[in-house]
């Protein structure tokens, strides 16, 4: 067992290396000057001494060295061009993306778990096959064409949710009030909001949009995985027992059927930051994606190498921590896996 | 012995295959050298006569060939009777808050902006009106966009599908280092943020790689987005070929084959890519769906063809703005207003071609392999 941990270990923290070392090298091709970005009427001799200061005089390697060394060293993740410390910006956007990760992937599995249930109990019937066109249906409309009729429909018709921005779940935060070009600028203090209540109402849609993306994939392996479960032998047994269906479903079926499916919403956090950087454009949320969005097109000043590095680094660490902490745990969650492995 | 296996094979080609075919070995035949009553069915026969059961599947096998018939070769001919091309502009087609005319347009030619148009005045016809405040036909462009988009989704599936099965195959046959180097490269591709690589390497490299077209067969761009494409993309086919030669490199027929000599390349093209064709062509089919969507996603960011060029993609994203050129926490802003039409056809289009390709690919898995449950 110990050496099984020490292996996937070894190996998550190459992959670490290997995606932060490609993003560096990628990025390093882009042709950027920062210096000349921050300060365009520097002279020569201004333009090389901020270039010292960023460190970007240096080569790619010792670069990328220094980057390792900062985060193995001291937890930093460095000095952005133009935007402070590193750690600050992730520290900022990266609640909200994680909740609308976390609470995209409870939709999710709400919205697909009784589509996947429906469809392999109805298997090869209409049923299955509607279910199935309504999942593909998320995918073949683009999440910015859903987010938008979402955000159209339940804020522009309904008056029901907001359009968006993030509400703190811990603390307060002051929203910019909606207001439409031509009116005067609403009077008084912003409204604030934080809180349980407004933090979910806030980031409903959000959640909505990101199930969509990834509920076609999801049904259809749940489908698979109860539909294998349901012909196994010990399902028959229970049967053949006399045992209710709702009983085999709730005692023998769904366990194993799910567990699976953890592994898959570990695997696929790399896939999430992209949905989430099209979630967080849509309902204008500052998350990681928007941040990530926001560094490449130099939105406040030049191209910002750091920022899109930790980012790049903060995701790819929580993919391997994830699956790791997926693998082990399943060890236990399922014992026929442990005693399969440890012979080896 | 062998003339006469020769003469029952031919006895039996010879005869109409009867209503039903069964699997041979249901109803064993009368042994006769000249007729049969059931005739053996083949392979692919058998996946035919499935999938012609599966009706949605046929419906959507149908509306993908209108689709291409309609694309490829309806473009030129709408272009023709309407009178103008994709990328031609209109002062009409838009009214003075530059809001595209709406479907069934006849938008006068003329160079005036304001006032009434003088009689006289030869108009065309906007069949789905106008694309944006530029006024070109949408028609038009939807049809020369679907061309492009369709062109770049294939052009990236062949890649795709092509790379996975070289590496699918060499890391399930021969195991080993061959397999953990395989198997590495592929954590790594799904675990990086495809967003992030993808504008990194539509930053930089694909300037280099648009104007290839190959003597014009291609749209400009179409090469360098399917090289894109297809290089993210590739892990999918690739873990699915890797399993399935795991499991086919126990069976006894490639044991046999190795044992009267066949070479290792031999054993993999000429007994292992057969059993391979089913996957292959089931998720083909799938990637391409996904292709599709890929290439809408990559036109929001402002990285796909460049304009006037059109594909599904940019028409959406005209619509609604690319995200690179955005500041952070504010929403999508256009400096027109967009039309319901103008985002309403290529979603539809775009829709109704990725569902038929998801639908006819769910339609081929389940005929090639009718006990399987995926």
């Amino acid at each position: 067992m110990a050496a099984q941990i020490a292996r996937r270990l070894l190996s998550g923290i190459l992959l670490l290396f290997a995606l932060t070392l490609v993003t560096f090298v990628i990025y390093y091709e882009i042709p950027a000057d920062p210096a000349k970005a921050l300060c365009p009427d520097c002279t020569a001799t201004e333009i090389k001494a901020i270039d010292h200061r960023l460190g970007v005089d240096e080569s790619v390697l010792v670069q990328y060295g220094n980057f390792i060394w900062r985060i193995v060293r001291h937890g930093d993740l460095g000095q952005g061009f133009n935007s402070g410390s590193v750690n600050a910006t992730v520290r900022a956007a990266a609640p909200i993306t994680l909740s609308l990760v976390v609470g995209g992937a409870l939709v999710l599995l709400l919205l697909s778990f009784p589509l996947a249930l429906l469809s392999a109990l109805k298997a090869q019937t209409v049923v299955d096959r509607a279910v199935l066109m309504f999942s593909i249906l998320g995918i073949a409309l683009h999440p910015f064409v859903v987010g938008a009729i979402l955000r159209g429909f339940f804020n522009g018709d309904l008056h029901v949710l907001p359009h968006g921005q993030y509400c703190p779940l811990f603390g307060t935060h002051e929203l910019v009030p909606e207001y439409k070009i031509g009116e005067p600028y609403p009077a008084g203090p912003p409204p604030t909001c934080g809180g349980l209540a407004d933090w979910s109402k806030h980031l409903l849609l959000p959640w909505l949009t990101f199930a969509c993306f990834f509920l076609p994939l999801y049904v259809r392996m749940i489908r698979a995985r109860l539909l294998e479960t349901l012909g196994e032998q010990y399902v028959v047994t229970a049967r053949a027992k006399g045992a209710s269906e709702l009983r085999i479903l709730r005692r023998h079926v769904l366990k194993n059927a799910l567990l699976p499916i953890t592994t898959m919403l570990a695997m696929d956090m790399g896939t999430a930051l992209t949905a989430a950087i099209y979630v967080e454009t849509v309902f204008g949320l500052p998350g990681l994606g928007l941040s990530a969005i926001a560094a490449i097109s130099g939105a406040n000043g030049p191209f910002d190498l750091p920022v899109i590095l930790a980012i790049v680094f903060v995701v790819a660490t929580t993919i391997v921590v994830l699956t790791l902490l997926v693998d082990l745990a399943y060890g236990f969650l399922d014992p026929r896996i442990r005693l399969r492995r440890e012979p080896a | 012995m062998r003339h006469l296996r020769r003469s029952i094979f031919e006895g039996t080609r010879r005869e109409p295959l009867p209503a039903l075919p069964g699997v041979p070995g249901g109803a064993v035949p009368a042994i006769s050298v000249e007729r049969s009553a059931v005739a053996p069915v083949g392979y692919w026969a058998q996946i035919w006569h499935r999938l012609r059961k599966d009706r949605f599947a046929l419906v959507c096998g149908a509306w993908l060939i209108v689709v291409f018939v309609v694309l490829f070769a309806g473009a030129p001919i709408v272009s023709h009777l309407v009178g103008h091309g994709p990328d031609e502009q209109f002062l009409r087609g838009a009214d003075l808050s530059r809001k595209p005319v709406g479907p069934w347009t006849h938008v006068p030619i003329t160079f005036s902006l304001y006032g009434p148009v003088p009689p006289g005045t030869k108009h065309t016809l906007f069949v789905l009106g106008a694309d944006g405040p530029l006024g070109r036909d949408e028609l038009v462009r939807l049809l020369y966009g679907g061309q492009v988009s369709l062109e770049i989704a294939i052009g990236a599936t062949l890649i795709a599908v092509g790379l996975g099965l070289t590496l699918g195959m060499a890391a399930g046959y021969y195991g080993g280092w061959t397999d953990s180097v395989v198997s590495r490269i592929t954590e790594f591709t799904m675990g990086f943020p495809v967003l992030l690589l993808l504008i990194a390497i539509g930053t930089t490299i694909s300037d280099r790689f648009d104007f290839i077209t190959f003597h014009g067969v291609l749209n400009r761009g179409v090469f360098s987005l399917a090289i894109v494409i297809g290089l993210i993309t590739w892990f999918y086919p690739a873990r699915i070929i890797r399993a399935e030669v795991l499991r086919l490199r126990e069976e006894e027929f490639v044991e046999a084959a190795r044992m009267v000599g066949a070479s290792n390349r031999r054993i993999m093209g000429r007994h292992l890519l057969p059993h391979l064709a089913a996957p292959i062509i089931v998720y083909s089919s799938l990637i391409l769906a996904t292709n599709i969507v890929l290439e809408a996603s990559i036109s929001f960011l402002g990285l796909g063809v460049r304009l006037p060029t059109a594909t599904w993609g940019n028409m959406l994203s005209s619509n609604w703005g690319t995200l690179l050129n955005l500041s952070p926490g504010r929403s999508l802003y256009l400096a027109w207003e967009p039309s319901f039409w103008t985002s309403f056809m290529p979603v539809i289009a775009i829709g109704s071609t990725v569902l038929a390709f998801a639908g006819l690919g769910e339609g081929l898995r389940r005929a090639f392999d009718p006990r399987s449950i995926q």
